[in-house]
Protein backbone atom coordinates (compact mmCIF):
# COMPACT_ATOMS: atom_id res chain seq x y z
CA UNK A 1 0.00 0.00 0.00
CA UNK A 2 2.98 2.25 1.12
CA UNK A 3 4.20 1.77 -2.33
CA UNK A 4 1.17 1.73 -4.50
CA UNK A 5 0.14 5.10 -2.87
CA UNK A 6 3.75 6.69 -3.70
CA UNK A 7 3.62 5.59 -7.16
CA UNK A 8 0.47 6.64 -8.09
CA UNK A 9 1.08 10.19 -6.65
CA UNK A 10 4.58 10.47 -8.48
CA UNK A 11 2.51 9.08 -11.88
CA UNK A 12 0.16 12.03 -11.09
CA UNK A 13 2.56 14.57 -10.87
CA UNK A 14 5.05 13.40 -13.78
CA UNK A 15 1.50 13.86 -15.73
CA UNK A 16 0.88 17.52 -14.83
CA UNK A 17 4.25 18.60 -15.27
CA UNK A 18 4.89 16.81 -18.25
CA UNK A 19 1.28 18.14 -19.61
CA UNK A 20 1.97 21.93 -18.69
CA UNK A 21 5.64 21.49 -20.12
CA UNK A 22 4.42 20.47 -23.35
CA UNK A 23 1.52 22.61 -24.01
CA UNK A 24 3.83 25.63 -22.58
CA UNK A 25 6.22 24.49 -25.39
CA UNK A 26 3.77 24.19 -28.19
CA UNK A 27 2.35 27.69 -27.37
CA UNK A 28 5.57 29.35 -27.31
CA UNK A 29 6.39 27.91 -30.89
CA UNK A 30 3.65 29.08 -32.39
CA UNK A 31 3.56 32.72 -30.66
CA UNK A 32 2.60 35.03 -33.13
CA UNK A 33 1.81 38.37 -31.44
CA UNK A 34 5.05 40.93 -31.10
CA UNK A 35 5.44 41.70 -27.08
CA UNK A 36 6.00 45.08 -26.13
CA UNK A 37 7.45 46.65 -22.86
CA UNK A 38 6.65 50.32 -23.03
CA UNK A 39 5.86 53.37 -20.67
CA UNK A 40 2.68 53.86 -18.60
CA UNK A 41 2.41 57.49 -20.66
CA UNK A 42 1.72 55.88 -24.19
CA UNK A 43 -1.36 53.88 -22.17
CA UNK A 44 -2.94 56.15 -19.91
CA UNK A 45 -2.92 58.76 -22.89
CA UNK A 46 -4.90 55.98 -24.99
CA UNK A 47 -2.44 56.85 -27.41
CA UNK A 48 -1.84 52.99 -28.05
CA UNK A 49 -5.60 51.86 -27.96
CA UNK A 50 -5.52 54.41 -30.57
CA UNK A 51 -2.51 53.02 -32.62
CA UNK A 52 -2.31 49.27 -32.37
CA UNK A 53 -5.47 47.97 -33.50
CA UNK A 54 -4.46 50.15 -37.22
CA UNK A 55 -1.25 48.63 -37.01
CA UNK A 56 -2.90 45.19 -36.95
CA UNK A 57 -5.50 45.79 -39.27
CA UNK A 58 -2.53 47.30 -41.91
CA UNK A 59 -0.19 44.64 -40.98
CA UNK A 60 -2.15 41.22 -40.09
CA UNK A 61 0.51 41.42 -36.81
CA UNK A 62 -0.82 41.90 -33.55
CA UNK A 63 0.93 43.50 -30.88
CA UNK A 64 0.57 42.88 -27.13
CA UNK A 65 1.92 45.43 -24.72
CA UNK A 66 3.10 45.60 -20.82
CA UNK A 67 2.80 49.31 -19.54
CA UNK A 68 5.54 49.89 -16.99
CA UNK A 69 8.45 52.72 -16.28
CA UNK A 70 11.15 53.32 -19.06
CA UNK A 71 13.33 51.52 -16.91
CA UNK A 72 11.48 48.35 -15.97
CA UNK A 73 10.48 48.81 -19.83
CA UNK A 74 14.42 48.57 -20.68
CA UNK A 75 14.90 45.52 -18.02
CA UNK A 76 12.35 43.47 -19.70
CA UNK A 77 14.20 43.92 -23.09
CA UNK A 78 17.45 42.93 -21.24
CA UNK A 79 15.87 40.31 -20.47
CA UNK A 80 14.71 38.88 -23.84
CA UNK A 81 11.41 38.90 -22.31
CA UNK A 82 9.85 41.02 -25.09
CA UNK A 83 10.70 42.15 -28.72
CA UNK A 84 10.54 45.50 -28.84
CA UNK A 85 10.43 48.60 -26.36
CA UNK A 86 9.29 52.01 -26.56
CA UNK A 87 10.16 54.04 -24.10
CA UNK A 88 11.34 57.85 -23.60
CA UNK A 89 14.54 58.58 -21.58
CA UNK A 90 17.38 59.16 -24.60
CA UNK A 91 20.15 58.83 -21.95
CA UNK A 92 19.05 54.95 -21.01
CA UNK A 93 18.38 54.15 -24.32
CA UNK A 94 21.65 54.93 -25.59
CA UNK A 95 23.17 52.65 -22.66
CA UNK A 96 20.66 50.05 -24.01
CA UNK A 97 22.44 50.29 -27.46
CA UNK A 98 25.08 50.80 -26.42
CA UNK A 99 24.96 47.67 -24.68
CA UNK A 100 23.88 45.53 -27.82
CA UNK A 101 20.61 44.80 -26.35
CA UNK A 102 18.40 47.06 -28.73
CA UNK A 103 19.04 46.44 -32.60
CA UNK A 104 18.00 49.96 -33.84
CA UNK A 105 16.42 52.86 -32.64
CA UNK A 106 13.66 54.96 -34.36
CA UNK A 107 12.87 57.94 -32.91
CA UNK A 108 8.64 58.85 -32.81
CA UNK A 109 7.42 61.78 -31.34
CA UNK A 110 7.16 64.06 -28.57
CA UNK A 111 5.70 66.31 -26.45
CA UNK A 112 6.27 68.35 -23.54
CA UNK A 113 7.33 67.92 -19.72
CA UNK A 114 5.29 70.15 -17.25
CA UNK A 115 5.58 71.44 -13.96
CA UNK A 116 2.43 70.94 -12.21
CA UNK A 117 1.18 72.08 -8.66
CA UNK A 118 -1.39 73.19 -6.12
CA UNK A 119 -3.56 76.64 -7.18
CA UNK A 120 -2.03 78.48 -3.67
CA UNK A 121 1.59 77.74 -5.89
CA UNK A 122 3.76 78.25 -2.65
CA UNK A 123 6.64 78.86 -4.77
CA UNK A 124 5.05 81.00 -7.25
CA UNK A 125 6.56 78.67 -10.02
CA UNK A 126 4.04 80.49 -12.30
CA UNK A 127 5.82 83.10 -12.99
CA UNK A 128 9.13 81.27 -13.42
CA UNK A 129 11.71 82.34 -16.37
CA UNK A 130 12.89 78.49 -17.01
CA UNK A 131 12.01 75.28 -15.81
CA UNK A 132 15.77 75.21 -13.78
CA UNK A 133 13.97 78.52 -12.40
CA UNK A 134 10.94 76.91 -11.60
CA UNK A 135 13.05 73.87 -9.49
CA UNK A 136 14.88 76.32 -7.86
CA UNK A 137 12.20 78.32 -6.47
CA UNK A 138 10.36 75.05 -5.18
CA UNK A 139 13.77 74.18 -3.26
CA UNK A 140 14.02 78.06 -1.82
CA UNK A 141 10.68 77.79 -0.76
CA UNK A 142 11.20 74.24 0.49
CA UNK A 143 10.76 74.75 4.49
CA UNK A 144 7.23 76.98 3.59
CA UNK A 145 4.67 74.68 5.41
CA UNK A 146 2.61 72.65 3.48
CA UNK A 147 4.76 72.47 0.33
CA UNK A 148 5.99 69.44 -1.23
CA UNK A 149 6.82 67.92 -4.20
CA UNK A 150 6.39 64.23 -5.12
CA UNK A 151 8.76 62.39 -7.40
CA UNK A 152 8.25 59.38 -9.29
CA UNK A 153 11.35 58.41 -7.83
CA UNK A 154 10.90 55.01 -10.25
CA UNK A 155 13.77 54.81 -13.05
CA UNK A 156 11.45 56.06 -15.61
CA UNK A 157 11.62 58.30 -18.87
CA UNK A 158 10.42 61.10 -16.50
CA UNK A 159 12.07 60.70 -13.26
CA UNK A 160 15.11 60.46 -15.40
CA UNK A 161 14.15 64.16 -16.68
CA UNK A 162 13.30 64.98 -13.16
CA UNK A 163 16.67 64.34 -11.75
CA UNK A 164 18.57 65.93 -15.10
CA UNK A 165 16.46 69.68 -14.17
CA UNK A 166 17.45 69.18 -11.03
CA UNK A 167 21.39 68.54 -11.63
CA UNK A 168 20.63 72.06 -13.87
CA UNK A 169 20.30 73.58 -10.90
CA UNK A 170 23.15 72.30 -8.67
CA UNK A 171 21.41 70.39 -6.35
CA UNK A 172 21.45 66.39 -6.30
CA UNK A 173 18.30 65.44 -6.13
CA UNK A 174 19.27 62.29 -4.92
CA UNK A 175 21.00 62.72 -1.94
CA UNK A 176 17.39 63.85 -0.57
CA UNK A 177 16.67 61.80 2.02
CA UNK A 178 12.86 61.44 3.79
CA UNK A 179 14.32 63.02 6.85
CA UNK A 180 16.38 65.41 5.69
CA UNK A 181 14.10 66.70 3.21
CA UNK A 182 10.74 65.41 4.38
CA UNK A 183 8.56 68.23 1.55
CA UNK A 184 10.52 65.66 -1.47
CA UNK A 185 8.53 62.38 -1.29
CA UNK A 186 9.33 59.63 -3.63
CA UNK A 187 6.29 57.84 -4.42
CA UNK A 188 7.94 54.78 -6.55
CA UNK A 189 4.91 54.67 -8.62
CA UNK A 190 3.55 55.25 -12.04
CA UNK A 191 2.66 59.12 -13.42
CA UNK A 192 -0.80 58.34 -13.02
CA UNK A 193 -0.85 57.26 -9.52
CA UNK A 194 1.81 59.84 -8.89
CA UNK A 195 -0.72 62.72 -10.07
CA UNK A 196 -3.12 61.68 -7.68
CA UNK A 197 -1.15 61.98 -4.87
CA UNK A 198 0.21 65.24 -6.11
CA UNK A 199 -3.78 66.49 -6.01
CA UNK A 200 -4.37 64.61 -2.63
CA UNK A 201 -1.28 66.49 -1.57
CA UNK A 202 -1.15 69.82 -3.32
CA UNK A 203 1.99 68.89 -4.00
CA UNK A 204 4.03 69.88 -7.09
CA UNK A 205 5.13 67.51 -9.51
CA UNK A 206 6.58 66.55 -12.84
CA UNK A 207 4.69 65.39 -15.69
CA UNK A 208 4.25 64.93 -19.44
CA UNK A 209 1.42 66.93 -20.72
CA UNK A 210 -0.29 64.11 -22.83
CA UNK A 211 -1.03 62.38 -19.42
CA UNK A 212 -1.32 66.04 -17.88
CA UNK A 213 -4.19 66.49 -20.13
CA UNK A 214 -5.66 62.67 -20.40
CA UNK A 215 -5.71 63.10 -16.30
CA UNK A 216 -6.93 66.87 -15.79
CA UNK A 217 -10.45 66.23 -14.92
CA UNK A 218 -9.96 64.00 -12.26
CA UNK A 219 -7.04 66.45 -10.51
CA UNK A 220 -9.80 69.16 -9.12
CA UNK A 221 -7.21 70.61 -6.76
CA UNK A 222 -3.68 70.62 -9.21
CA UNK A 223 -3.09 73.49 -12.04
CA UNK A 224 -0.76 73.57 -15.18
CA UNK A 225 1.72 76.07 -13.36
CA UNK A 226 5.02 76.19 -15.88
CA UNK A 227 4.05 74.36 -19.48
CA UNK A 228 6.72 76.11 -22.40
CA UNK A 229 8.79 74.22 -25.35
CA UNK A 230 11.66 74.68 -23.21
CA UNK A 231 14.06 72.29 -25.49
CA UNK A 232 15.53 70.85 -22.09
CA UNK A 233 11.48 69.73 -21.53
CA UNK A 234 11.40 68.05 -24.33
CA UNK A 235 10.01 64.63 -24.22
CA UNK A 236 11.27 62.47 -26.90
CA UNK A 237 9.53 58.80 -27.41
CA UNK A 238 11.45 56.21 -29.24
CA UNK A 239 11.07 52.64 -30.62
CA UNK A 240 13.65 49.98 -30.09
CA UNK A 241 13.24 46.50 -31.37
CA UNK A 242 15.06 44.24 -29.05
CA UNK A 243 18.89 42.51 -30.99
CA UNK A 244 18.07 38.83 -31.45
CA UNK A 245 22.05 38.61 -31.73
CA UNK A 246 21.33 39.13 -27.82
CA UNK A 247 18.38 36.84 -27.63
CA UNK A 248 17.59 34.80 -30.22
CA UNK A 249 14.06 34.05 -29.49
CA UNK A 250 12.75 37.65 -30.05
CA UNK A 251 10.53 38.16 -32.85
CA UNK A 252 12.79 40.56 -34.83
CA UNK A 253 10.86 40.67 -38.30
CA UNK A 254 7.95 41.39 -36.62
CA UNK A 255 9.03 44.16 -34.25
CA UNK A 256 11.41 45.64 -36.72
CA UNK A 257 7.93 46.31 -39.04
CA UNK A 258 6.25 47.32 -36.37
CA UNK A 259 8.95 49.80 -35.92
CA UNK A 260 9.31 50.84 -39.06
CA UNK A 261 5.20 51.17 -39.23
CA UNK A 262 5.78 53.49 -36.73
CA UNK A 263 7.43 56.17 -38.50
CA UNK A 264 6.32 55.85 -41.66
CA UNK A 265 3.51 57.91 -43.32
CA UNK A 266 0.57 55.96 -41.71
CA UNK A 267 1.98 55.58 -38.34
CA UNK A 268 3.05 59.28 -37.96
CA UNK A 269 -0.57 61.25 -39.34
CA UNK A 270 -2.41 58.77 -37.44
CA UNK A 271 0.00 59.68 -34.34
CA UNK A 272 0.06 63.24 -35.10
CA UNK A 273 -4.01 63.69 -35.60
CA UNK A 274 -4.31 61.67 -31.74
CA UNK A 275 -6.02 64.59 -29.30
CA UNK A 276 -6.81 64.03 -25.81
CA UNK A 277 -9.73 66.17 -24.63
CA UNK A 278 -9.17 68.35 -27.16
CA UNK A 279 -5.82 68.43 -26.96
CA UNK A 280 -3.32 67.41 -29.77
CA UNK A 281 -0.79 66.07 -27.81
CA UNK A 282 2.50 64.81 -29.57
CA UNK A 283 4.37 66.28 -32.04
CA UNK A 284 5.67 63.70 -34.85
CA UNK A 285 9.52 63.77 -35.63
CA UNK A 286 9.90 60.29 -36.73
CA UNK A 287 13.11 58.67 -38.74
CA UNK A 288 13.63 55.82 -39.64
CA UNK A 289 17.07 53.61 -38.74
CA UNK A 290 15.57 50.54 -38.75
CA UNK B 1 -17.19 48.55 -21.02
CA UNK B 2 -19.37 46.05 -19.61
CA UNK B 3 -17.97 43.51 -22.13
CA UNK B 4 -14.51 43.77 -20.77
CA UNK B 5 -15.34 43.19 -17.58
CA UNK B 6 -16.74 39.98 -18.85
CA UNK B 7 -13.85 38.94 -20.16
CA UNK B 8 -11.44 40.40 -17.14
CA UNK B 9 -13.81 38.00 -15.04
CA UNK B 10 -13.78 34.92 -17.15
CA UNK B 11 -9.89 35.16 -17.34
CA UNK B 12 -9.32 35.66 -13.20
CA UNK B 13 -12.18 32.45 -12.93
CA UNK B 14 -9.96 30.31 -15.66
CA UNK B 15 -6.60 31.57 -14.17
CA UNK B 16 -7.43 31.13 -10.32
CA UNK B 17 -9.86 28.18 -11.46
CA UNK B 18 -6.65 26.24 -12.88
CA UNK B 19 -3.67 27.10 -10.44
CA UNK B 20 -6.41 25.67 -7.55
CA UNK B 21 -7.40 22.71 -9.50
CA UNK B 22 -3.60 21.75 -10.44
CA UNK B 23 -2.77 22.64 -6.88
CA UNK B 24 -5.39 20.42 -5.34
CA UNK B 25 -3.86 17.72 -7.43
CA UNK B 26 -0.19 18.07 -6.38
CA UNK B 27 -1.40 19.04 -2.73
CA UNK B 28 -4.21 16.90 -1.83
CA UNK B 29 -2.25 13.64 -2.27
CA UNK B 30 0.61 14.31 -0.74
CA UNK B 31 -0.78 16.45 1.89
CA UNK B 32 -2.76 13.12 2.76
CA UNK B 33 0.95 11.07 2.76
CA UNK B 34 2.25 13.35 4.74
CA UNK B 35 -0.47 13.50 7.31
CA UNK B 36 -0.57 9.75 7.70
CA UNK B 37 2.74 9.16 8.18
CA UNK B 38 4.92 9.72 11.02
CA UNK B 39 9.01 9.24 10.71
CA UNK B 40 11.32 11.70 11.68
CA UNK B 41 12.55 13.09 8.52
CA UNK B 42 8.87 13.30 7.37
CA UNK B 43 8.13 15.68 9.98
CA UNK B 44 11.00 18.19 9.05
CA UNK B 45 9.86 18.45 5.35
CA UNK B 46 6.46 18.56 6.93
CA UNK B 47 7.99 21.79 8.55
CA UNK B 48 9.22 23.05 5.99
CA UNK B 49 5.88 22.94 3.98
CA UNK B 50 3.84 24.45 6.50
CA UNK B 51 6.41 27.52 6.66
CA UNK B 52 5.73 28.15 3.08
CA UNK B 53 2.02 28.49 3.73
CA UNK B 54 3.00 31.78 4.76
CA UNK B 55 4.76 32.30 1.49
CA UNK B 56 4.38 36.02 0.29
CA UNK B 57 2.33 35.82 -2.98
CA UNK B 58 4.84 39.04 -4.33
CA UNK B 59 7.79 37.00 -3.49
CA UNK B 60 6.28 34.19 -5.41
CA UNK B 61 5.73 36.35 -8.25
CA UNK B 62 9.51 37.88 -7.83
CA UNK B 63 10.46 33.93 -8.18
CA UNK B 64 8.59 33.14 -10.52
CA UNK B 65 9.18 35.99 -12.94
CA UNK B 66 13.30 35.25 -12.20
CA UNK B 67 12.85 31.27 -13.91
CA UNK B 68 9.89 32.21 -16.59
CA UNK B 69 12.02 34.96 -18.00
CA UNK B 70 14.04 34.25 -21.09
CA UNK B 71 17.36 34.36 -19.65
CA UNK B 72 16.00 31.95 -16.71
CA UNK B 73 15.86 28.34 -15.99
CA UNK B 74 12.50 27.90 -17.73
CA UNK B 75 12.49 30.81 -20.18
CA UNK B 76 12.70 29.10 -23.80
CA UNK B 77 9.14 27.57 -22.74
CA UNK B 78 7.97 31.41 -23.42
CA UNK B 79 5.58 31.46 -20.50
CA UNK B 80 6.15 34.58 -19.23
CA UNK B 81 3.55 37.21 -19.74
CA UNK B 82 0.55 34.46 -20.34
CA UNK B 83 -1.86 33.20 -18.89
CA UNK B 84 -0.56 29.85 -18.03
CA UNK B 85 2.47 31.65 -16.44
CA UNK B 86 0.21 33.29 -13.82
CA UNK B 87 -1.13 30.01 -13.67
CA UNK B 88 2.59 28.54 -12.73
CA UNK B 89 2.71 31.79 -9.89
CA UNK B 90 -0.42 31.04 -8.19
CA UNK B 91 0.14 26.71 -8.23
CA UNK B 92 3.13 28.01 -6.11
CA UNK B 93 1.03 30.38 -3.78
CA UNK B 94 -1.90 27.77 -3.59
CA UNK B 95 -0.30 24.42 -3.32
CA UNK B 96 1.19 25.42 0.26
CA UNK B 97 -1.82 26.32 1.48
CA UNK B 98 -4.03 23.43 0.50
CA UNK B 99 -0.99 21.22 1.21
CA UNK B 100 -0.40 22.58 4.91
CA UNK B 101 -4.46 22.83 5.86
CA UNK B 102 -4.81 18.93 4.31
CA UNK B 103 -1.89 17.86 6.91
CA UNK B 104 -3.32 19.03 9.81
CA UNK B 105 -6.90 17.69 8.82
CA UNK B 106 -5.10 14.07 7.93
CA UNK B 107 -3.34 13.81 11.03
CA UNK B 108 -6.11 15.49 13.34
CA UNK B 109 -8.34 12.85 11.69
CA UNK B 110 -6.27 9.90 11.97
CA UNK B 111 -5.23 10.64 15.86
CA UNK B 112 -9.11 10.58 16.28
CA UNK B 113 -9.99 7.72 14.90
CA UNK B 114 -7.06 5.14 14.59
CA UNK B 115 -7.44 3.45 18.46
CA UNK B 116 -11.16 3.13 17.75
CA UNK B 117 -10.29 1.76 13.96
CA UNK B 118 -7.81 -1.03 14.90
CA UNK B 119 -9.85 -1.86 18.29
CA UNK B 120 -12.19 -2.74 15.76
CA UNK B 121 -10.11 -4.36 13.73
CA UNK B 122 -9.25 -2.48 10.33
CA UNK B 123 -5.86 -3.27 8.91
CA UNK B 124 -3.29 0.06 7.50
CA UNK B 125 -5.38 0.41 4.36
CA UNK B 126 -8.59 0.25 6.22
CA UNK B 127 -7.50 2.94 8.27
CA UNK B 128 -6.15 5.05 6.11
CA UNK B 129 -9.43 4.91 3.33
CA UNK B 130 -11.58 5.91 6.37
CA UNK B 131 -9.72 9.11 7.34
CA UNK B 132 -9.93 10.47 3.92
CA UNK B 133 -13.56 9.60 4.12
CA UNK B 134 -13.77 11.46 7.67
CA UNK B 135 -11.58 14.34 6.20
CA UNK B 136 -13.14 15.29 3.31
CA UNK B 137 -14.85 18.24 4.61
CA UNK B 138 -11.98 19.59 5.71
CA UNK B 139 -9.64 19.36 2.39
CA UNK B 140 -12.84 20.88 0.56
CA UNK B 141 -12.10 23.64 2.81
CA UNK B 142 -8.58 23.69 2.30
CA UNK B 143 -9.66 24.12 -1.11
CA UNK B 144 -11.81 26.37 -1.40
CA UNK B 145 -9.28 28.40 0.96
CA UNK B 146 -6.88 28.03 -1.65
CA UNK B 147 -9.03 29.17 -4.22
CA UNK B 148 -10.17 32.16 -2.35
CA UNK B 149 -6.52 33.06 -1.97
CA UNK B 150 -5.73 32.68 -5.60
CA UNK B 151 -8.85 34.75 -7.00
CA UNK B 152 -8.12 38.45 -4.69
CA UNK B 153 -3.63 38.02 -5.35
CA UNK B 154 -2.64 40.82 -7.51
CA UNK B 155 1.13 40.84 -6.73
CA UNK B 156 2.51 37.74 -8.43
CA UNK B 157 -0.34 37.82 -11.52
CA UNK B 158 0.76 41.54 -11.99
CA UNK B 159 4.67 40.85 -12.05
CA UNK B 160 4.35 37.50 -13.98
CA UNK B 161 0.91 38.58 -16.49
CA UNK B 162 2.07 42.09 -17.09
CA UNK B 163 -1.07 43.12 -17.26
CA UNK B 164 -1.83 42.74 -21.02
CA UNK B 165 -4.76 44.52 -21.65
CA UNK B 166 -7.48 42.11 -22.93
CA UNK B 167 -4.47 39.04 -22.39
CA UNK B 168 -3.22 38.64 -18.58
CA UNK B 169 -5.77 41.24 -17.25
CA UNK B 170 -7.58 40.21 -14.15
CA UNK B 171 -9.48 41.61 -11.67
CA UNK B 172 -7.23 42.59 -9.59
CA UNK B 173 -4.20 43.71 -11.58
CA UNK B 174 -7.12 45.91 -13.29
CA UNK B 175 -8.44 47.44 -10.29
CA UNK B 176 -5.44 48.51 -9.67
CA UNK B 177 -4.14 50.25 -13.14
CA UNK B 178 -7.92 51.87 -12.95
CA UNK B 179 -7.27 53.31 -9.72
CA UNK B 180 -3.83 54.59 -11.68
CA UNK B 181 -5.85 56.42 -13.95
CA UNK B 182 -8.82 57.56 -11.69
CA UNK B 183 -11.32 55.44 -13.41
CA UNK B 184 -12.64 55.08 -10.19
CA UNK B 185 -16.53 53.63 -11.48
CA UNK B 186 -14.57 50.93 -13.33
CA UNK B 187 -12.43 49.77 -10.48
CA UNK B 188 -15.49 49.57 -8.14
CA UNK B 189 -17.33 47.28 -10.66
CA UNK B 190 -14.47 44.99 -11.35
CA UNK B 191 -14.27 45.48 -6.90
CA UNK B 192 -17.69 44.32 -7.00
CA UNK B 193 -17.26 41.06 -9.15
CA UNK B 194 -14.42 40.08 -7.38
CA UNK B 195 -16.41 40.66 -4.08
CA UNK B 196 -18.82 38.43 -5.09
CA UNK B 197 -16.83 35.89 -6.19
CA UNK B 198 -14.58 35.35 -3.40
CA UNK B 199 -17.54 35.98 -1.14
CA UNK B 200 -19.81 33.45 -2.66
CA UNK B 201 -16.48 31.05 -2.13
CA UNK B 202 -16.27 31.36 1.24
CA UNK B 203 -20.31 31.32 1.68
CA UNK B 204 -20.38 27.96 0.38
CA UNK B 205 -17.25 26.93 2.82
CA UNK B 206 -19.35 28.07 6.12
CA UNK B 207 -22.85 26.62 4.25
CA UNK B 208 -20.25 23.35 4.08
CA UNK B 209 -18.77 23.55 7.43
CA UNK B 210 -22.32 24.35 9.15
CA UNK B 211 -23.51 21.10 8.19
CA UNK B 212 -20.44 18.94 8.71
CA UNK B 213 -19.17 20.27 12.02
CA UNK B 214 -20.80 19.32 15.07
Amino acid sequence: MHFTFARRLLIVLVVIVVLAVSVAAVLSLFRSYVLMATTTSTRDTGLLDWLLPQFTADRGIEVRYTAVGTGQALEAGRRGDVDVVMVHAPSLEAQFMADGQGLCRNPIMYNTFVIVGSASDLAGIANATSATDAFLRIYDNRTRPGLAFESRADNSGTYTKELQLWAGTGINASAFTATSDPWYERTGQGMGSTLTIANQRDAYTLSDDGTWYAREGTLPFLRLLYSRADAVLRNQYSVIPVNPAAHPSVLVDKAVAFARWLVGERGQSLIANYTVNGHRIFTTDGAGAC
Amino acid sequence: MAGDIVQITLLSLLVSGTSTLVSTLIAVPVGTYLGLREHGGLRLLRNILFTLYGLPPVLAGLLVLLVLSRGGPLGPLGLLYTPLGMIVAQVVIVTPIILGVTMSVVAATERRIKETAFVLGADRQQLSTTVLRESAAGVLTAVMVGFGRAISEVGAVFIVGGHLEGHTQVLTTTIITDVEQANYPHAVALGVVLLVIAGAVYFLLYRLQERTLP
